[in-house]
């Protein structure tokens, strides 16, 4: 049985809760994972407590199921899959730990959000790489911890960036550190001293705990700091729009100007999800999309460092140059919206509210894996035949399409609008796209949900190990029970 | 030298594998990226020069006590063909792996490790005075019917040296005398050794029989100085870097030029003493012949021992030569060919000191077929690759060995000799 | 205790492999033993423990086999592609090693920009092919010759353009690992059928965490049978080389600038390097100093020594010296590019020089080392031909390394070389490199060794700079390093626990990366 004072004595009494409001907002989201609310929210503050609390759930075998953002949430890896889930809410460790320019690196704990880290990299003439228009609540160490996309193609030279070093806690209740943290000084500060800036991506000799808990859902660890790997801030930035009826010509840029490594900013939408992240009311939504071309590539370049303002004009002749050889047309302007409105409200920015996913239709569900880019075509295509199939109106599809690893695969995301009411019905058209998308060659690298049953099955040896990985890491089964090929365990 | 005389530089290689490939810097592609024929058909480290280098050293440090038929096999299963020297020494400046290999053969047989087949030809050798064991009255078949002037009885400028292969292998009787003529036709004065020709001991070296090569070089070196010839051409690579390499090694400088007959085609071509007319519309590729090409480099006598010089530092002293196959024969060939009108020359990815062998050389054709064999093979294919019609070399060990692959595989390619290819664009 | 191979599984390995790929004949497991790489300088021998036998495979399901038979018959095993620094040789008795030399495909995804290896093809190989297409892999310090493979999953994986190709850790793409058991373990994408072989991570978890961390197992954890790895941009057409050995001619590449650079102080090289990296414009870096320069510059002990004296290499370059080297997709960015690395030179009190003051030979070098990786080993080995292994191999940031590191390593090796226990080519003999545009850096801190020679002392410099840098917190070998002595004991215990999951029967030679013993490799 659960007890609150055991966690009381470790987190203090304001920071256990089991009032069923909050324990509502722990049980759904915006997926089709079954609600199941949990026995208890805690709020620790620091890593003592997180350590403390781990350590009590192995002795008392309570489930903890660790979430970092804020709602609302899409992926249902935050939504209890056992009964007497104890909800560990890090959205309250807001210290942000670190910031040094001259090795490019910022220390956050799990609850800062990239607003407020943006706001704190700026003054100092950095940035860190963010995933598209996230909402306000977003957690950074929730977004890497899940190997979330960003929108600057370049600087993701691996999957598992921006983070450099990072501070788990085991299932075990075992404190480690990965990258150039782990040691061997012993503390951050005597690490410092010595010129440490946390900065190596690599863990001690032959494991890498970061890997092996990136993309989890916390099935492992409980990350309770990261160093991110940041980039110069431009001091001169532009973004530019191409537009076509058909995303052929810019998958071509798209490829071609990752190979140059010339644009900072650079993803693919098509006009429904580019209105809706600029757009706040459905008319004005569906007005702008009118006036769009369906398929958007946007890009920027920028001009940073030493000769900023020539770089910039360097990078922008090359642009133009290549552009006009691809026989792509660069815009700065597109349906109305300017290059400096999008900057102004996109780029490097938190949407507004409501998020912009729920602005069109008061609701949404994501479908999101890998691929190559060359076959976004044939994704989308199979995407709206199998709207039609399930009688959804194609035109409800949003899509992204963000390159990643430095243009090796792409992050191809459906997202499907649909008002709250209509999304129970939506399931099966859901769960037919997404057993779709997989026959195709569609890869569930973050396999959320339904899609752990597409892929698992197929992945036999893996989830062997996988899951002797948990046994070693988390031997009472205590971080986040029953996700990914971790059921019945 | 002796075998343990190597221990510096077999216990200095460094296992980098450039003795398997060929070098970084003029690779061009996965498909021919190999270097040594040995390690590519065998795979086993064992068969690179790197793997012979640490049997060596592990004979001289007496771990391997016992010389088997296996140790033979390794050592011996190679063509000498050289690559590896070229290779390792763009790399490793303290380890010379073809004296190594060729220390180690001769250390084998000296303790009595032979090979049977190898054994047949010495024995044949020693009889009759060529590699094949023929009947030495029939060496001069080739010749009959030819004006050609016989040195033991008469002075000529040019002694004229057509090897074992030539003079055993019909096939190639024609070419010879072909060379002769096109020679004689130029003006050049050229004679024969007559009943007095015999093998160079090249081959014999190479298998580890270095008395024999020592043998073959002082009577040959008897025969030019009685004869007063200024030059000694030959058709027969292997003839060519025996004299050129191996005589020196062993303390027989020759009194004169050592030429192949490409090599005088060539000269002749540019003082306008051979013409040629005839037009041969044709894509060709070259093959360098190793024992023409980087094994024809001109060997330096070295004695002289390892020594610390330095702390950390031990080298040898005297300074020891560097071999790199430089001195080899690679333009005069191409150049005659070139000379041809129609005539379109491409060259295969692996070409000059590069080149990858035909498989015949070092022993490996008598012995080791299969070897011999996929070597050829392996070097049709790159030819065909080059979309040459035909390959054209200058030697009738690799010609030989060529042919008798492509038969074996079915045939569907030709190879010639750069005679040939003269003869014809004179008029034939 | 070594053992004979069951003649059992002798025929078992034939049926598997061939008849031709299998050997037990002592003269060629002789060819397995011995090592003069830098594992072996560091420890002072030469001759390894031999192997039972070596098998051949050509394919993933007969190296699955054959890792059966080893289990059926208690054999043990290791795997080596090219087996150049640090090879794969037993560690221990009962050892069948598969030397991996057939397994030769490589297949490169021009559009998606990577490649798919077998566990042989050398990175220099590879590097041809792709430049074909306008790409290129990252190629390993220790050069063209070592497989990327081998690199990218067992051991390290950096180089003098990590700076633009990062480095094979991070390199890794979906991998096909034949576990001990005989199980084909797949990374990433290819855990889906037609998804293609992009990813290394997940699905969800990634099990690159229990392949490797900062540094491999050399085979002891399995055999990698194929990975993918990304490529990355080149510019120019492919490299192509011509002339005479060893320093060959190269044809110019286009848009490309090549230049040393010599700062006075760390300090300023530390600032010099910082401000390069995050300027974006360098595609190729690398740190030497002159007794580097002097070893590749010659081709005998004899001209070493000769050069050596004359001391103008050492005049130039005895406070070490930087190639950068930059290759740009059109003329204005190169033209750019060039205005920055100018400015910060100048800014930081840098001396630009150009490749060819010490004729074509220097300049070839400088050139080759950036584009084809050809010349560093050799400065690592030569002219000893064995190196006792580093001082600290640190990969944290600039300052790290320039302002704390470098100082210790170079003090310590003073002590050993004024002693004549290594080579004494100047205490400074310190290559390095920046990475993924200076977000973190490698350095080495070479010593060389003649291990015949009778005042060497094997391993002690490295040991001791490398215990000095370990009492100033400072990180070793592949720097990252667990905190006390108790979090290092845990570590290992988790890295064992992994061990004896993937490895139940205990068949994996591992005996010499784990626990202790991963000191000495």
């Amino acid at each position: 049985m659960l007890n609150n004072k055991d966690f009381e004595a470790i987190v203090g009494k304001g920071s256990v809760t089991n009032d069923t409001e909050v324990l509502g907002e722990f049980s759904r989201d915006h997926s089709y994972e079954i609600p199941r609310t949990p026995a208890l929210v805690v709020r620790p503050e620091n890593t003592e407590q997180i350590r403390s609390i781990v350590k009590l759930a192995n002795k008392k075998n309570y489930p903890l199921v660790p979430v970092s953002s804020g709602p609302p949430r899409f992926r249902g890896d935050s939504v209890p899959a056992v009964d007497k889930a104890v909800a560990l809410d890090l959205s309250g460790m807001k210290e942000i730990m670190w910031v040094n320019r001259r090795n490019r690196v910022a220390l956050v704990q799990p609850g800062v959000t990239f607003r407020e880290l943006e706001t704190e990299l700026e003054s100092q003439g950095l940035r860190c790489m963010i995933p598209l228009l996230p909402r306000s609540t977003k957690s950074i160490v929730g977004s890497f911890m899940e190997r979330e996309p960003t929108t600057m193609p370049k600087y993701s030279w691996d999957l598992g960036d921006p983070i450099a070093s990072s501070e788990m806690i085991l299932g075990d209740g075992y404190l480690t550190r990965t990258g150039g943290a782990a040691g061997p000084a012993g503390t951050l500060e005597a690490q410092r001293k010595v010129g440490g800036a946390h900065k190596l991506p690599f863990s001690p000799m032959f494991m890498d705990v970061k890997r092996i808990a990136q993309g989890s859902q916390g099935s492992f660890a409980i990350c309770t700091w990261m160093a991110l790997r940041c980039e110069l801030l431009p001091e001169h930035e532009r973004v530019y729009f191409a537009g076509a009826d058909r995303p052929d010509k810019l998958i071509e840029a798209a490829y071609r100007f990752i190979y140059l490594r010339l644009t900072d900013e650079m993803y693919i939408l098509n006009s429904l999800n580019f209105a809706c992240m600029l757009e706040s009311d459905p008319l004005k939504i569906e007005e702008l999309r009118r006036r769009l071309p369906y398929w958007i590539l946007v890009l920027s370049i920028g001009g940073y460092g030493e000769l900023a303002r020539d770089q910039f004009e360097c990078k922008e002749g090359d642009l133009i140059d290549e552009a006009s050889e691809l026989g792509v047309e660069l815009k700065e302007e597109l349906g109305g919206i300017n290059e400096s409105e999008y900057r102004d409200r996109v780029v490097r920015k938190v949407s507004g509210e409501p998020y912009w996913k729920l602005r069109y239709k008061g609701d949404a569900r994501e479908i999101f894996f890998l691929t190559s880019l060359s076959r976004v075509p044939e994704f989308c295509e199979a995407a709206r035949s199998t709207a039609e199939d399930y009688g959804f109106d194609p035109a409800n599809l949003g899509v992204y399409v963000q390159q990643v690893i430095q243009g090796t695969a792409c992050h191809l995301e459906f997202d499907l609008y649909a008002p709250t009411e209509e999304t129970a019905a939506m399931q099966a058209f859901y769960t037919g796209l997404s057993k779709k998308f997989f026959e195709m060659g569609g890869y569930y690298s973050r396999p959320y949900g339904v899609w752990a049953d597409l892929v698992y099955p197929h992945a036999e040896t893996f989830v062997k190990y996988a899951r002797g990985l948990k046994r070693i890491f988390d031997p009472n089964t205590v971080m986040n029970p029953e996700k990914l090929c971790f059921k019945e365990m | 030298m002796s075998l343990s005389d190597y221990h510096y530089e077999v216990s200095h290689c460094h296992r980098c594998s450039y003795c398997k490939f060929v070098p970084f810097q003029v690779m061009k592609s996965r498909r021919f990226f190999q270097g040594c024929p040995s390690i590519a058909f065998r795979n086993f480290h064992s068969y690179a020069a790197g793997g012979r280098v640490i049997l060596a050293l592990s004979i001289i440090e007496g771990r391997l006590k016992e010389y088997t038929e296996t140790l033979a096999k390794i050592v011996f299963e190679c063509t000498m063909c050289g690559a590896c020297q070229v290779q390792c020494r763009t790399y490793n400046y303290n380890l010379n792996p073809i004296e190594v290999m060729q220390e180690l053969r001769t250390h084998l047989i000296e303790n009595g490790q032979l090979i049977p087949e190898h054994l047949m030809v010495i024995d044949g050798l020693k009889r009759e005075d060529n590699v094949f064991g023929e009947p030495k009255a029939d060496r001069n078949r080739w010749l009959e019917g030819l004006e050609i002037k016989d040195i033991n009885t008469e002075k000529a400028d040019v002694l004229f040296h057509p090897g074992c292969r030539t003079c055993y292998d019909e096939e190639f009787w024609d070419n010879a005398r072909a060379a002769v003529t096109i020679l004689q036709n130029a003006g050049v004065d050229v004679g024969t050794a007559g009943k007095e020709d015999s093998c160079c001991g090249g081959r014999a070296y190479e298998m580890g029989y270095k008395g024999e090569l020592v043998n073959y070089a002082e009577a040959l070196a008897g025969r030019i100085k009685a004869s007063g010839a200024t030059k000694l051409v030959t058709p027969c690579a292997d003839c060519y870097g025996t004299f050129k390499a191996y005589f020196p090694i062993v303390g027989q400088e020759l009194d004169v030029e050592i030429l192949h007959t490409s090599e005088m085609y060539d000269r002749l071509i540019k003082e306008g003493r051979i013409k040629l007319k005839k037009e041969i519309p044709m894509k060709i590729t070259y093959h360098d012949p190793c024992k023409l090409g980087r094994r024809g480099e001109p060997g330096i006598p070295w004695e002289g021992e390892y020594k610390r010089v330095e702390p950390h530092i031990f080298a040898p002293v005297p300074e020891k030569p560097v071999k790199l196959g430089l001195g080899g024969c690679y333009e005069p060939p191409r150049d005659v060919l070139k000379a041809i009108p129609g005539v379109e020359l491409v060259e295969m990815e692996r070409n000059r000191i590069h080149s990858w062998c035909c498989g015949a050389g070092g022993g490996a054709m008598e012995a080791f077929e299969d070897l011999s064999t996929w070597t050829a093979l392996e070097r049709i294919e790159e030819a065909k690759s080059t979309g040459a019609e035909v390959m054209v070399t200058a030697c009738p060990w690799c010609e030989r060995n060529f042919r008798d692959a492509i038969k074996e595989a079915g045939g569907g390619f030709e190879v010639f000799d750069v005679t040939e290819f003269v003869r014809e664009a004179m008029g034939g | 205790m070594s053992r004979k191979m069951p003649d059992e599984a002798y025929e078992e390995f034939k049926q598997v492999a061939g008849e031709n790929n299998v050997s037990i004949e002592p003269e060629v497991l002789e060819t397995y033993t011995y090592m003069n790489g830098l594992a072996q300088g560091a420890m002072g021998f030469h001759w390894n423990r031999k192997p039972i036998g070596v098998v051949l495979p050509s394919t993933l399901e007969e190296v699955r086999k054959i890792l059966e038979i080893c289990t059926r018959y208690g054999l043990k095993f290791k795997a080596h592609s090219t087996a150049w620094v640090i090879m794969a040789l037993a560690t221990s008795g009962n050892v069948v090693l598969l030397d991996m030399r057939r397994m030769n495909n490589l297949e490169i995804n021009e559009r998606d920009f990577f490649l798919i290896t077998e566990s042989y093809p050398p990175a220099g190989v590879a590097q041809i092919e792709a430049m074909k297409k306008g790409l290129q892999p990252h190629l390993v310090g220790a050069g063209p010759n070592a497989s990327n493979l081998a690199s990218a999953t067992s051991m390290q994986g950096t180089g003098g353009t990590s700076v633009r190709t990062s480095m094979n850790e991070r390199n890794v793409l979906a991998v096909e690992w034949v576990l001990p058991t005989g199980e084909v373990l797949k990374l990433g994408s290819i855990n889906t059928p037609g998804a293609g072989w992009f990813c290394g991570d997940g699905p969800g978890p990634s099990l690159r965490g229990m392949m490797r961390g900062a540094v491999g197992q050399v085979s002891g954890n399995g055999v990698f049978t194929k990975v993918a790895l990304k490529l990355y941009p080149w510019y120019g057409p492919e490299y192509k080389g011509g002339g005479e050995p060893p320093f060959f001619n190269s044809e110019e590449v286009p848009n490309s600038y090549l230049k040393y650079v010599l700062w006075d102080s760390f300090d300023d090289e530390a600032e010099g390097l910082y401000r390069l990296g995050e300027a974006e414009i360098i595609d190729y870096n690398n740190r030497w100093a002159a007794g580097a320069f002097t070893s590749a510059m010659t081709t005998s002990n004899q001209e070493y020594l000769d050069a050596e004296a004359a001391g103008k290499y050492k005049e130039m370059f005895g406070k070490g010296f930087w190639t950068f080297f930059m290759h740009a997709p059109s003329e204005r960015s190169l033209k750019h590019r060039i205005k920055v690395f100018e400015k910060i030179v100048s800014d930081t009190g840098g001396e630009i020089a150009d490749p060819m003051i010490f004729g074509k030979r220097s300049y070839e070098i400088a050139l080759q080392n950036a584009v084809r990786a050809i010349w560093i080993a050799k400065a690592a080995y030569m002219p000893t031909s064995a190196n006792t292994g580093s001082m600290p191999m640190t990969y944290e940031n600039i300052d790290q390394c320039f302002k704390y590191a470098l100082p210790i390593s170079v003090n310590a090796k003073k002590e050993y070389a004024n002693q004549d226990k290594i080579l004494n080519e100047g205490a400074d003999n310190c290559y390095a490199c920046i990475d993924e545009d200076g977000h973190y850096i490698h350095i080495e801190h070479a010593c060389l060794i003649d291990t015949w020679e009778p005042k060497g002392e094997p391993g002690g410099a490295a040991m001791v700079g490398m215990a000095k840098a370990l009492s100033k917190g400072m990180g070793l070998l592949y720097m990252s390093w667990p905190g006390s002595l108790k979090d290092f004991i845990v570590y290992l215990q988790y890295s064992a626990q992994i061990q004896s999951m993937i490895d139940p029967n205990g068949i994996a030679d591992s005996s010499g990366t784990m626990g202790a013993s991963y000191l000495a490799t």
